[in-house]
């Protein structure tokens, strides 16, 4: 939701610093080309293989139902795995896709092949809605408010007299009729749409819509902070995920020669590509594949063997490999084999230990360009494209005026007014209770004020939601610190400097200076979960700077708890640094000792009422404050 | 009812009255049913934070364990759901124990419960198909006289087993309410469920809470199970008739909210029934998953919302 063109700020480093590596190096996409590519060729070569040695034999049609399970399941992993939305409700989107094959083959003889796109668009539109009635929920009630779509969908089919639709079968209708004589061509064809699901898989991993999405799995929460408008990714996703369902429905009907509204509506088909996708390993891109490969012939195998005596051994193999992989490596089988051939690896690999040197050289190499560039380098960040009149010193940047919200009964805030300025460091002071918190989730957009009203850069932000309040030039940390689990740090910051740059390229330059003006650079290519706490402190606020670009207002809370000397004394030196380049902070804390040697002005707040405003020496003056605070232990 | 000799047409009117009121009682008697077994659910959600796949399908098992025990010793529900209470109940803890506990640290997705939730789909297929390699597809019936026996009030006549699962449903529902309420180990499984940690440190053995919960919520799906199967035949897949109306009634009461589960249950038996007035039997269950996507539109916090959960 970007609501206006004319104020996206866009923190850019220096073109012409050559001698700062930001602008050289790019941030690594979590999956490498070259990876991608091998798995990709190695599904078709895999594929081809297959397809070849089954030949005319009746395995051929086992071959086409994995190949179709793959993409199924491939198109499942996109919503579920990448964007962390667990749906049990896909079938209602293989459904459409299989029944507008079948129909529309019946109703005005389109071939099926041409039939499927319109099952595709259904699917689409239908992934629309349900995405934006269901998609306000979270985690399990998402998956559960999911699991009724298609129920409702088969109940329709059944009372719309389509229990049992049956696809005509030409020999002779060529590919376009998907039934012709050779059953290797329909195998072909089910392996070109698992290529076209895994290709949009991996394009989707490498743009920069596949970082909000991992964003959006790690933080729903920090991901809208830094300028991700979650609700469109996840409609995004869904959509997305729900037309390459589709597809693989209508191929479905072409093998399965009958649809009925139980098959391909059904809970069963639902639960199948979560199983699959669970089984082989979820958000992975050869995660599905491979559970479909080993779990679709299995069961298929099985049912040609015990199907007359044992009906249902292939549902009890794939239940019990479902519950075997959860309670084994609940991560599945990709990241199960990778662990161990890694350790394989390892142990057998001397070159480990090198490996491990020249990594920490690149690092003290980086380290060492990091303290050149930022002693040189005054300004790293550039004045945005959208707020092109230079921001006057002293000019207001955030407005506030009369906010007041309760909670139930209890008023957190009332009546609260103030400013800041551009380059202007305020401190937020107040005991506990006193509605800091609370005043911050109000500007960032987190939680609507019962009145008053807001002003970022000019921009009215009342009715905006946090990402584009975010755009605006808002970059915002957490008490407790909120970062993207799973991604490297670069990674976290990037995920900030892409809401407000055009392209890559710019966000990840702005990202590196970010990352560096924390000192971090170092550590760039970590994963977040082995930083320290004063290094994810750090990142954290690298990642509000990069959201907020130049001139851009930090929010910090709490930001120098649990910190040692050394970590608060780089990052207060960052802040005044960030101030001088033209930014404002505004910051809570509730020791005023830690802040009074930087910040500008004070406002203090108790019970929800900005008590006294003013500078460092005027507020440890003032009585109010001074009543306020009696009995509180300040400058712990 | 209306004073029915006023009217010059009383007679068509007291029919439809009649007719009104033969839906209300089978609404409710569906419905006493179905929210003892969304309480089942609403409780182990409540407490663990599981929302469990299998739970309709222990319920199955009573079916089955109902038929076997009438052929065998010609016990009726009522003592066979008194002799299977406490293997269920074991059965149940001995799944949190080797299962449910073991996969609770697994982290798939941002949303820590989906791990569980897995499992117990992974369970609820083992379950099912199982007991379809035991028993076959065919459906079984209680071979038991009970079965078509009516009480007749005036023209309502009024289904003896249905009555007779409704009150039991209806009983136990009280009592677990009564036990979560009033008692020490009620206070504890509260504790535990509104928090682990602090539960822990005033000396609640939440692991022991956890797994109580667990064998206590499937020990009621498999008497509902042996009480239901009166009326209602047995199949392997017979869970899955109800599992979406379970997951509807606790919607519907506010996710973990165990009364909420019941009032959930009930209004759902009796929408499902009324409904039958204004639409066509076949679109039957897609009125109940309208109302559902409604709720979750307007209040998806239910109707009792979250917050005093159990």
């Amino acid at each position: 939701m970007n609501t206006s063109t004319q104020s996206k700020p866009i923190g850019m480093p220096r073109k012409d610093s050559d001698k700062s590596s930001a602008s050289t190096r790019g941030v690594p996409f979590s999956m490498s080309m070259s990876s991608a590519v091998w798995q990709l060729a190695a599904l078709l070569l895999g594929g081809l293989i297959a397809i070849f040695l089954a030949g005319d034999s009746p395995a051929q049609i086992t071959v086409t139902l994995t190949l179709i399970y793959i993409a199924y399941a491939s198109a499942w992993n996109i919503v579920a795995g990448f964007a962390g939305q667990f749906t049990f409700g896909h079938s209602a989107f293989f459904g459409l896709g299989a029944y507008s094959a079948t129909l529309l083959t019946q109703w005005i003889g389109l071939p099926p092949m041409y039939g499927l796109w319109v099952g595709v668009l259904a699917a689409a539109i239908a992934a629309t809605v349900i995405g934006i009635i269901t998609l306000r929920l979270r985690g399990l009630y998402f998956g559960l408010a999911t699991v009724v779509f298609p129920t409702v969908f088969a109940v329709f089919a059944t009372y719309l007299g389509f229990q049992e639709v049956s696809v005509p079968f030409s020999p002779d209708g060529g590919l376009e009729s998907f039934t012709p004589g050779d059953p290797k061509v329909l195998s072909f064809v089910a392996l070109a749409a698992a290529l076209l699901v895994c290709i949009v898989a991996v394009a989707l991993l490498r743009s920069r819509f596949g970082t909000a999405l991992g964003a959006l799995r790690s933080d729903q929460d920090a991901a809208e902070a830094s300028g991700v408008n979650t609700t469109r990714v996840k409609i995004y996703a869904l959509v997305l995920s729900a037309a390459l369902s589709a597809i693989a429905g209508g191929l479905y009907a072409s093998v399965s020669l009958v649809v009925t509204p139980v098959d391909v509506f059904g809970l069963q088909m639902s639960v199948k590509p979560v199983l699959m996708t669970v089984f082989g390993g979820i958000g992975t891109l050869a995660g599905p594949v491979l559970g479909a490969a080993i779990l679709v012939p299995l069961s298929e195998t099985l049912n040609a063997t015990f199907g007359a005596t044992l009906p249902s051994l292939s549902g009890l193999v794939y239940g019990a490999a479902l519950l075997l992989v959860i309670t084994l490596f609940p991560g599945g089988l990709v990241p199960f084999i990778l662990s161990v051939a890694k350790r394989v690896y390892r142990s057998g690999a001397p070159s480990a230990a090198a490996e491990v040197a020249a990594g920490v050289s690149s690092r003290s190499d980086a380290t060492e360009q990091v303290k050149g560039g930022t002693e040189e380098d005054a300004s790293h960040w550039m004045p945005s494209q959208g707020r092109d009149t230079p921001v006057e010193p002293g000019a207001p940047i955030l407005t506030i005026a009369q906010i007041a919200k309760a909670f139930g009964g209890t008023k957190v805030l009332h009546d609260v007014t103030m400013q800041v300025a551009s380059r202007e460091i305020v401190g937020i002071i107040g005991p506990n209770g006193a509605g800091k918190t609370t005043l911050f989730n109000i500007i960032s957009g987190f939680v609507k004020p019962d009145a008053g009203s807001m002003q970022l850069h000019g921009t009215k932000t009342n009715d905006l939601r946090p990402s584009a309040i975010a755009a605006l030039g808002l970059g915002r940390t957490f008490q407790t610190v909120r970062l993207f689990s799973g991604m490297t740090a670069i990674e976290n910051v990037l995920v900030g400097a892409l809401a407000s740059c055009a392209d890559r390229e710019a966000a990840s330059r702005v990202a590196w200076s970010a990352i560096e003006e924390v000192g971090l650079a170092g550590r760039a290519l970590r994963k977040v979960d082995g930083l320290t706490t004063g290094e994810l402190r750090r990142l954290e606020l690298a990642r509000a700077m990069a959201i907020a670009g130049q001139g851009g207002l930090l929010l910090l809370d709490e930001f120098l708890g649990g910190l040692t000397k050394e970590d608060s004394a780089a990052l207060l030196e960052a802040l005044i640094r960030w101030r001088k380049n033209g930014g404002s902070v505004l910051a809570i804390e509730h020791t005023m000792r830690a802040m009074a040697d930087f910040v500008d002005r004070f406002v203090v707040l108790n019970f929800g009422k900005v008590i006294a405003q003013g500078s460092p020496e005027e507020i440890l003056k003032n009585q109010d404050v001074i009543k306020a605070y009696l009995g509180d232990k300040w400058g712990a | 009812m209306r004073a029915a000799g006023v009217r010059p047409n009383f007679y068509k009117e007291s029919v439809k009255d009649m007719y009104v009121l033969q839906l209300v009682l089978s609404g409710l008697q569906q419905g006493g049913v179905l929210a003892l077994l969304s309480m089942g659910l609403a409780l182990m959600f409540g407490v663990l934070r599981v929302v469990n796949f299998a739970q309709a399908d222990f319920m199955m098992l009573g079916m089955y364990g109902a038929i076997l025990m009438y052929a065998a010793f010609q016990l009726n529900f009522a003592e066979t759901s008194l002799l299977l209470v406490i293997p269920a109940f074991i059965v149940g803890w001995l799944v949190y124990e080797l299962i449910i506990r073991r996969v609770a640290q697994a982290k798939l997705t941002s949303t820590p419960e989906h791990a569980q939730l897995l499992a117990t789909l992974g369970l609820s297929l083992i379950i099912q198909n199982t007991a379809e390699m035991v028993w076959g597809a065919t459906p079984l019936n209680l071979e038991s006289s009970q079965q078509l026996s009516m009480w007749h009030i005036g023209s309502l006549s009024i289904d003896q087993p249905r009555t007779i699962a409704f009150g039991i449903a209806i009983a136990i529902g009280i009592i677990m309410l009564l036990v979560l309420r009033g008692t020490y180990i009620g206070r504890a499984v509260r504790a535990a469920a509104s928090d682990q940690e602090a539960a822990s440190y005033v000396g609640v053995n939440v692991r022991r809470v956890y797994g109580a919960t667990f064998g206590v919520a499937v020990a009621i799906s498999v008497i509902v199970g042996s009480v239901l199967v009166s009326y209602y035949p047995a199949t392997p897949l017979a869970g899955n008739d109800f599992i979406l109306l379970m997951f509807t009634a606790v919607i519907l009461g506010g996710l973990g909210n165990v009364m909420g589960a019941m009032v959930g249950g009930l209004l759902l038996g009796l929408i499902q029934s009324l409904s039958q007035l204004f639409i066509p039997l076949e679109l039957n269950s897609a009125v109940v998953f309208v109302l559902f996507l409604v709720m979750m539109l307007v209040r998806p916090s239910g109707i009792f919302g979250e917050v005093n959960r159990l």
